[in-house]
């Protein structure tokens, strides 16, 4: 049995812009441009980058919530675009999705018995609203919340409470694959340190495997695997989170590294200033994207970057890749 | 004894400051007797969770919140030998925005969509200048060039929403500036923007700040940010003020529990991979606050009469205030601490 879970290869994801009358597409916002990327069986995969570098986008692409344009996306060796039906309900079954936010992604007028249990009934995991009772709070038991809520609506809890019903949907159908797309970065500090422990203990009691979408580096460089930094939809690095935070090759992620506040107020760090901010992905510069707010670039930017590889502290293979032209 | 030359570079007083909220015929305290102190150059951070009242602290200042159901504030607030709480609407028209100016977390609601960006910064020149026409064209067009907006020329005609959040949140800035202020309350600034963008927006506060001498009231949840920027620090939990100290004492001898259980859940280099000492349960509800210390069902040194009295702040030394009966010298809070050394 191969280790893959999730295999992405030279995934491009459009999304048109039509205007004038005849609503023709002008134009296209170009979210993701050639992405390769793998996750391991019992793995978690960090995806890094400033808002607007498609990192949300990557991830539904990545579990089919949003068509692709072209690429390849292999769910356990198998190509979702030629999944029959059937199949593609077990997809569905096995891989699933936490949001940002929990109170806009939980419907205000089902209880979480529902919001929980509903695809249960669907894919005939129970038969009964007996069974589904019982299932349910067993789930709610496994996201440390107590059984006999399941009879309360969403606007009941708190933030962190309506995650962990969010989490535990997600956790009911038994997937082996959860997308988490900046699951903490609403909660207050405090709640998104239980959130945090509750996805590892899970990760260990279900065998899970985590697509894991943050901003936050520090959390990323705590919770990680491995980590793909992200600009403009293009991979700027890919290497082991010890290997990344400790060895980093790219530009742009030492400029992220060094922009993250200190641990310490006596703490000195050397800043790398960027300019500007990150450019329009309707018209995303030629060759390296980074290059317009790059402190180092030079005329053969424009160009294709090389893809380079460089031996991970970690892993002791060459497979802390980067793709700039510096060494 | 503070020396002289401190106090004269005091340019804000809050003194025993309460503010109200009136629900279902029921008042609740949003925020309880804080009393702090801005100084000429320097930064105070207010830190804690959502709901702790430190943003309500902001509001109350600049006598910005709607009322009802926000009760008027007691206590004092001084500037220039004036309480802002006794003065008329009037008066503190004058001074709000102007001499106080204020930024918000999201720049976006904070400015007007349907104006331009031109428009909005003329009425503020127009309002704290005095200043019409080529004057005060020429007075925006400077605060742009201060907070580093490229061809602000060209952006005086844009809208609001033809702007990148950390352009908007410059453009906050620069508005904040206008008035040459004497103090800058920023709640939040950079909550909103990613870390590249973020570090902008603070060296340039930071800039601006030594500049104008301002003193600024920084509030944030980030304890990154108040590496960053603060000189002092107030961490506020459940409406009150539970530890006062130098930015290093709080880093340093933190004093309070849930100053600690902050900094414990923060994933930083030291922690065990893939667990984190998390606070266990949630902040409690404004109109459900414990008895005694609020923070007592939260907290792994509680003591039976943590839930039994009022808890009055004690000097840790230098200064260091700390809301905690951990530091009332007994023999069971000095076992209490030996359990843990950081505090």
């Amino acid at each position: 049995m191969s280790r893959v879970l999730l295999n992405i290869e030279n995934l491009h994801v459009n999304f048109p812009i039509f205007d004038g009358i005849l609503k023709r597409e002008v134009a296209s916002v170009k979210a993701i441009r050639g992405v390769d990327l793998c996750l391991h069986k019992g793995e978690i995969l960090s995806i890094v980058g400033e808002s607007g570098c498609g990192k949300s986008t990557l991830g539904r692409a990545a579990i089919k919530l949003i068509e692709p344009s072209s690429g390849k996306v292999e769910f356990l060796g198998k190509n979702l675009a030629d999944l029959k039906k059937s199949e593609m309900e077990s997809f569905r079954q096995q891989a699933q999705m936490v949001f940002q936010d929990p109170f806009s992604s939980l419907n205000p007028r089902k209880s979480i018995l529902d919001a929980v249990g509903e695809s249960l009934l669907y894919h005939g995991l129970v038969k009964t609203v007996d069974e589904q009772k019982t299932l349910v709070a067993e789930i709610l038991r496994k996201v440390g919340l107590s059984s006999d809520i399941m009879n309360r609506y969403p606007h009941q809890f708190s933030g962190g409470q309506q995650q962990r019903i969010c989490i535990g949907r997600a956790l009911a159908l038994n997937p082996k694959l959860i997308v988490c797309d900046e699951v903490v970065s609403a909660l207050d500090v405090s709640v998104q340190a239980q959130i945090l422990n509750l996805l590892h203990d899970l990760k260990e009691t279900f065998q899970l495997s985590y697509l894991f979408i943050s901003h936050d580096l520090s959390i990323v460089r705590f919770f990680s695997d491995r980590v793909v930094v992200l600009y403009l939809g293009k991979v700027m690095e890919t290497a082991t989170t010890k290997e990344l935070f400790e060895n980093p090759k790219h530009p742009y992620t030492r400029a992220l590294l060094a922009a993250t506040p200190k641990n310490h107020p006596n703490e000195i760090k050397e800043r790398i200033p960027l300019q500007g901010q990150i450019p329009s992905p309707i018209d995303p510069p030629s060759g390296c994207p980074f290059r317009t707010r790059c402190p180092f670039a030079q005329p053969i930017c424009a160009e294709p970057p090389p893809i380079k590889r460089v031996k991970d502290a970690i892993t002791g293979k060459e497979d802390h890749t980067y793709a700039c032209i510096l060494d | 004894m503070k020396d002289e030359q401190v106090l004269d570079e005091r340019i804000l007083i809050v003194n025993q400051l309460n503010t109200k909220l009136k629900i279902a015929d029921k008042y609740y305290s949003v925020v309880e007797d804080l009393s702090f102190e801005l100084i000429k150059g320097k930064t105070l951070s207010i830190v804690g969770e959502s709901g702790c009242g430190k943003t309500f602290t902001a509001l109350s200042i600049m006598r910005l919140h709607s009322n009802p159901p926000v009760l008027p504030s007691t206590g004092e607030v001084i500037y220039k030998g004036q309480n802002l709480l006794q003065i008329s609407e009037n008066e503190m028209r004058k001074i709000r925005g102007g001499k106080i100016a204020m930024i918000f977390q999201d720049p976006s609601s904070a400015l007007n969509p349907v104006y331009t960006i031109g428009d909005q910064l003329l009425e503020s020149v127009a309002l704290h200048r005095g200043l019409y026409d080529d004057e005060a064209y020429e007075c925006v067009l400077n605060a742009l060039n201060e907070v580093h907006i490229a061809s602000p020329a060209a952006r005086l005609d844009d809208y609001p929403h033809q702007l990148s959040g950390g352009m908007k949140q410059r453009i906050m800035i620069a508005m904040a500036l206008i008035g040459q202020p004497d103090i800058l309350i920023a709640d939040e600034p950079t909550t909103a923007l990613d870390v590249t963008i973020q570090l902008q927006v603070l060296e340039l506060i930071r800039h601006l700040q030594q500049k104008n001498k301002m003193a600024l009231l920084l509030i944030t949840h980030d304890m990154g940010v108040v590496a960053e920027m603060a000189d002092e620090v107030i961490v506020m939990y459940a409406s009150n003020k539970v530890e006062a100290a130098t930015v290093n004492q709080i880093f340093d001898k933190m004093g309070h529990p849930y100053t600690l259980g902050l900094f414990q859940s923060r994933p930083n280099d030291t922690s065990d991979k893939g667990y984190l000492k998390a606070i266990k349960g949630s902040v409690p509800s404004l109109t459900n606050y414990p008895t005694g210390c609020r923070f007592s069902p939260r907290c792994p040194f509680v003591m039976e009469r943590c839930k039994q009295q009022i808890i009055p702040n004690f000097d840790i030394g230098d200064h260091h205030l700390v809301k905690c009966l951990l530091h009332d010298g007994t023999i069971l809070s000095q076992e209490k601490l030996k359990e843990h050394p950081l505090i």
